[in-house]
């Protein structure tokens, strides 16, 4: 089984866990209650262990979207921005490999139609904490 | 469900010892409980550094394997050179340190520069300096790898929860900075620019397309007029991932002309504080270098023997986006420092003097001047008269 698989299998297993955690949670708050009126220690006990499993299930949760969440690749967006040698019109579009910053492209110029674009940039669009997290 | 729910009246006792059964264990297990999800957390931190470290090094083969040699040859060279290591000079005797830890730093350079050339016998001088970049990656990479794992077994083996607690505690930091190494490997595999590229940036735009020379290793430069003051404008050799010897070049310059020159401003990218802005420009005095020590020295030495004012100029970014490929707040920055140049230029110098600026960093990506030029090798003393 493939790695991917096997963490979807583990997800699969915990978001059941969770959600057998929430409903055996929420049977002891409510059973507790009803045993509220009289008073006993023990229905006080049960409520208490309720609010406990569905507090521990939303941690869970939380961290489980959060897993989710780090696991999706975020698009690594690097652009190149050109500048007409003959009109100083600015394009941007996606980094080509072999550009480096200086080099003159022969690309024409969408304003004026010129052959002859300089590369005055090369950057990431993504957002550092999305490229490193 | 319905003895859960009966659970209350008769049963009262039963609940009880469970209860306090759970705070037994819990009494003597928890910390247990503790270390175990922490080795947990390390072991899945491993894995995923584990990932980094292979896909480097696999895209590594890769492009070396495209330069004359074959996947297995390529693949035994690299493993060869993950767990590399420098000896830094002692420091008990200080007395000749810079020389020695520049000594070192040469062996260091060039046993780097002849192990690429092995790996990838065809790659051309740029190629040969990103794949030199990639491999220094891979080297931190891998080193952090066996670090957390020495740690990781080395608290299983003597069940020490401090050993696991801090490597646990690091781990954000730790796999933040693995990403920005397995990130910059992209940048150094395309020849992209990296935040600390800026300082080389600047001096492309100050150069434009005038006439560039080599003036020191990996270092050229081209002389510029701004309002009548000549200017020499230094920078790494581009746009191979190169970061030279500037501190080499200025020395040369300054000796060749006598100390006859007016100011010296140098360009480099900082590490911000936390809070600050990336891309946001700060002034000040001294040689804005961070090269091990070298570089820098022979700057204020010879600054400092001829009674030279050193100007900076800095680019503030995070350490971990002077690695990866550059921001647009960075690479925005530069139009405005070019301006701060010329300003101090003419603000601090009169017409007829003799400046160099010089751009600090890695000139990964950056072209020498606005033309592919033809670098042409000459003494120091050719270019400054």
């Amino acid at each position: 089984m493939s790695e991917e698989r096997r963490r979807e299998s583990y997800m699969i297993v915990f978001f059941f866990i969770i959600s057998i955690s929430i409903l055996l949670g929420a049977v002891l708050i409510w059973v507790g209650l009803q045993g509220a009126p009289s008073g006993s220690i023990n229905s006080m006990m049960q409520f208490l262990f309720g609010i406990i499993t569905i507090a521990v299930a939303a941690k869970m949760m939380s961290d489980l979207m959060k897993t989710r969440e780090k696991e999706k690749e975020h698009k690594y967006e690097v652009v190149t921005v050109l500048q007409c040698k003959n009109c100083g019109v600015k394009m941007e579009r996606p980094t080509r490999d072999g550009e480096y910053v200086g080099m003159i492209t022969e690309e024409k110029c969408q304003k004026c139609g010129t052959s002859s674009m300089i590369i005055r940039f090369i950057y990431c669009k993504t957002p550092l904490e999305q490229a490193v997290s | 469900m319905i003895s859960l729910m009966q659970l209350g009246g008769q049963q009262d006792w039963l609940s009880w010892i469970l209860f306090i059964v759970f705070i037994t264990i819990l009494q003597f297990y928890a910390q247990k409980f503790q270390i175990w999800k922490w080795m947990n957390d390390i072991s899945n931190a491993l894995s995923q550094l584990k990932s980094y470290v292979n896909d480097a090094s696999n895209t590594f083969i890769e492009e070396a394997s495209k330069l004359g040699v074959s996947r297995e040859e390529a693949d035994k060279g690299l493993s060869r050179l993950k767990s590399f290591f420098i000896i830094e000079p002692v420091s008990l005797d200080p007395n000749g340190l810079i020389k020695r830890l520049e000594h070192i730093i040469d062996g260091y350079l060039d046993f780097l520069d002849r192990e690429v050339s092995r790996i990838a016998p065809k790659a051309d001088e740029n190629k040969r300096a990103n794949l030199r970049d990639q491999l220094e990656g891979i080297i931190v990479l891998d080193q952090i790898y066996r670090v957390v794992r020495h740690y990781l077994i080395l608290g299983k083996r003597t069940q020490n929860w401090i050993y696991i607690a801090q490597i646990q505690m690091m781990l954000p930091e730790i796999l933040r900075i693995a990403k920005a190494y397995w990130r910059a490997g992209e940048a150094f595999r395309r020849g992209l620019p990296i935040g600390d590229s800026i300082g080389p940036l600047v001096a492309l735009n100050l150069i434009g397309n005038a006439e560039v020379k080599e003036i020191a290793p990996d270092v050229v430069g081209a002389e510029i007029d701004i309002e009548g003051r000549r200017v020499l404008v230094v920078k790494a050799k581009g746009p191979g991932g190169n970061v030279g010897k500037p501190g080499e070049a200025i020395e040369r310059i300054i000796e060749s002309r006598n100390g006859n020159i007016a100011r010296i401003i140098m360009i480099d990218a900082a590490a911000k504080l936390e809070g600050e802005p990336t891309g946001e420009i700060a002034e000040g005095v001294g040689a804005a270098i961070g090269d091990p020590g070298p570089e820098k020295w022979k700057i204020e030495q010879a600054a400092t023997k001829h009674g030279i004012p050193v100007d900076s100029i800095v680019i503030k970014m995070d350490q971990l986006e002077a690695i990866t490929v550059m921001r647009p707040e960075i690479a925005k920055a530069a139009e405005e420092v070019v301006n701060r140049v010329k300003e101090a230029i003419v603000n601090r110098t009169r017409p007829g003097d003799y400046i160099i600026v010089a751009g600090i960093g890695n000139s990964i990506g950056v072209a020498n001047r606005e033309e592919a030029a033809h670098l042409i090798e000459v003494e120091a003393e050719g270019i400054a008269a």
